[in-house]
């Protein structure tokens, strides 16, 4: 039979390629829709293209969740398999998918497997992409190291000794703080990240982008940077990460706990903890000790107090609030570990460019996954972001 | 090129009593870490040695120094003004010639017959040129040591043409400006607090200084990139192990290893396994 959905996907004409989906699904029936999707199962596990993988796995996740339940002949109840939906739930999709795939086989399709089947793809769909956003940031020179880290005696990262001297009058440390504009996008190819939009259309992934900074008309005498991160030493040996906006603080003593990004609000700033290589990615199930790994890159005894603010700026402003954040955390953090070369003043390009790949990996531990162009603000003024075609080598 | 001098610095503030700790040496006598330090000086042949101290450190250093006290020559730094200082304070003792530069908390074990001094001096003589001793050093240690970056010497197995040098650099500038090829991965030439430098140094070092004004800090490592780009200079992987002493456990460490390499090597590794098993 013919696959007509993997030759979309693998033809090089471009008006064949660009072909919607709903063009090819509504000529065919069940049966014919249930082999074409078996032809794409088989296509994805075996093609070892990124492009070609993620295409086929959200063809999958769009024909069980908006095609197939609408052919005639597909049952409209049927029986989720708990066991998948277990594996689901622990985001092991190759499972899920295995199992719901054998129920579909056995009692013929449903809406509710279709629908269990499509979670699956998604997800699956996005944990492919995420590896390999892990995998570019991990071979980015001056993010390696950051993956090689397993045991505190091997962190090389000091805090900059201007943060250890306290004030003679109250004993407090010094407060390193950094400010961050957001950023809007005057043009846009569509609203969609670049990393997806890119893999189809390459030439239409660019944004013109501004950094802006915020003011109340009337109240405020100047426009001011709206992110405001804040960094200290302090007197316990413990990871004090402080919300300011979303009235949330939390003291975390135990490694497993910054690796935990769903249990408070603080994903952020564990994220940023993470990516700016204070608690180094590769420490994570190490069951290793955050006193000893604070000990290491403080002084024994005495931690860290990390806090961020977002000035009166509404969820959802599309202002990419978080993936400046998350660059302003790290930009701090790195300065006060030496990574960025001063304490103030703006970042130097190389250490921009730092900024941004470590505030994307920060946006792909912490589950959001998005930022590929967001990190604008972290550059000042008006500028013109651009995908470029991937080369051989590369990541 | 022939060496006849040498500096070694002690001038650090925080760091001037290291040079007067007992240890014993390999052949089971007891002597202060400067006295071992000079005698690795001493067997390149260069016996005119300055050392540069705080002021007022002389009384106790003269001492330590043993029966090499007469022929060393005190240089006091003024002012804590950083390591760059303290060498440029050597200038008149330098005068023209090349020399030899040891830092005063390093020790060191050669795993050759010749000294890891003589080896570097050796090289510098053959090459020609300045050469800074380097040990390939994991990225864990990098918050301790001047590490240089560089691309190998053709023919020449240990030797690095270094064209960039930060003095201890966080492990994202290390991966980014100072990968050596043919180095294990984390691994970085950091120096080995040994150097055999030429007199422009002190030329650069002179400009470094009249330019910083009241800088509180004259970095050698700065000074270092640009006697780089200025002449030829080299990085030679030596083969030996530098100790330094000024780490937590560094003195502990330094003792061990000259223990281990000299004649008392039964009885230490005796009296460890003693304690090792009184600990269990």
């Amino acid at each position: 039979m013919r696959k007509q959905l993997v030759e979309i996907i693998t033809t090089p004409d471009p008006a064949l390629r660009n072909s919607p989906l709903e063009s090819i699904c509504q000529l065919l029936s069940l049966p014919e829709l249930l082999a074409e999707c078996n032809e794409l199962e088989r296509f994805r596990r075996r093609s070892g293209n990124l492009y070609e993988r993620v295409r086929a796995l959200f063809f999958l996740y769009a024909i069980h969740r908006f095609h197939l339940p609408l052919k005639p002949g597909s049952a409209g109840k049927g029986l989720v398999p708990f066991e998948g939906y277990e594996h689901l739930l622990q985001r092991r999709f190759e499972e899920a998918i295995a199992i719901f795939f054998e129920a579909q086989s056995a009692n013929g399709p449903s809406d509710a497997v279709s629908s269990a089947l499509a979670a699956a793809y998604y997800g699956l769909g996005f944990q492919t992409l995420a590896d390999q956003v892990r995998r570019s940031v991990r071979s980015v020179r001056g993010n390696q190291w950051m993956f090689r880290i397993g045991h505190p005696f091997d962190q090389p990262l000091r805090i900059r000794p201007e943060l250890l001297q306290h004030s003679e009058l109250d004993g407090s440390f010094p407060i390193l703080r950094e400010a961050t504009p957001v950023r809007m996008d005057l043009s846009h190819s569509a609203w969609s990240d670049i990393f997806f939009l890119g893999m189809d259309f390459p030439e239409g992934a660019r944004v013109l982008n501004i950094s802006i900074d915020l003011c109340i008309k009337g109240r405020d005498k100047e426009p001011r940077p709206p992110i405001e991160a804040y960094l200290r030493v302090i007197d316990e040996p413990v990871l004090r990460l402080t919300s300011v906006d979303l009235s949330a603080t939390v003291d975390i003593t135990e490694l497993p706990e910054i690796f935990d990004f769903a249990k408070d609000y603080l994903g952020l700033l564990k994220a940023a903890v993470i990516a700016s290589g204070i608690v180094p990615p590769g420490i994570e199930g190490s069951r290793q000790s955050l006193v000893a790994l604070l000990e290491r890159v403080v002084v024994p005894g005495q931690g860290l107090e990390l806090v961020s603010n977002v000035n009166n700026i509404p969820k959802g402003s599309r202002l990419a609030v978080s993936t400046n954040l998350l660059g302003s955390l790290i930009a701090l953090c790195m300065r006060a570990t030496g990574q960025a070369k001063s304490l103030t003043g703006p970042l130097r390009e190389e250490e921009r460019r730092l900024v941004l790949v470590r505030a994307i990996l920060g946006e792909w531990l912490g589950g959001s996954g998005g930022g590929w162009q967001d990190s604008g603000g972290v550059w000042p003024g008006a500028k013109l972001i651009e995908g470029v075609l991937a080369e051989e080598g590369d990541p | 090129m022939k060496i006849k001098k040498a500096v070694i610095t002690a001038a650090g503030r925080n760091q001037n009593r290291l040079p007067l700790q007992s240890l014993v040496d390999r052949d089971g006598i007891q002597k202060s870490a400067l006295q071992i330090i000079i005698e690795e000086v001493v067997s390149t042949g260069a016996d005119n040695i300055c050392v540069v101290i705080c002021p007022g450190d002389q009384e106790s250093y003269a001492p330590a120094a043993g029966a090499w006290a007469k022929q060393l020559h005190f240089v006091e730094q003024p002012a804590p003004l950083g390591y760059g200082h303290a060498l440029y304070c050597a200038r008149e003792f330098v005068g023209s010639e090349p020399f030899l530069h040891l830092v005063s908390d390093h020790l060191y074990v050669s795993r050759e017959k010749r000294r890891c001094a003589q080896q570097l001096v050796e090289t510098a003589a053959a090459e020609d040129c300045a050469v800074s001793a380097v040990q390939a050093t994991r990225e864990s240690q990098l918050p301790y040591y001047g590490t240089v970056g560089g691309k190998g010497v053709p023919n020449r197995p240990n030797l690095y043409l270094i064209e960039r040098v930060l003095e201890k650099p966080t492990p994202t500038a290390a991966e980014q400006h100072l990968i050596v090829p043919g180095l294990r991965a984390g691994h970085y030439l950091c120096f080995f607090g040994m150097h055999v430098l030429t007199p422009t140094i002190m030329e650069v070092l002179h400009d470094t200084i009249s330019a910083s004004g009241t800088s509180l800090n004259v970095s050698l490592s700065v000074a270092l990139v640009k006697l780089a780009e200025r002449e030829r200079y080299l990085a030679f992987q030596i083969s030996g192990r530098r100790y330094n002493i000024g780490v937590k456990f560094g003195l502990l460490n330094a003792q061990l290893a000259l223990a281990l390499e000299g004649q008392d090597r039964e009885e230490v590794l005796a009296q460890m396994v003693e304690l090792l098993a009184q600990r269990h």
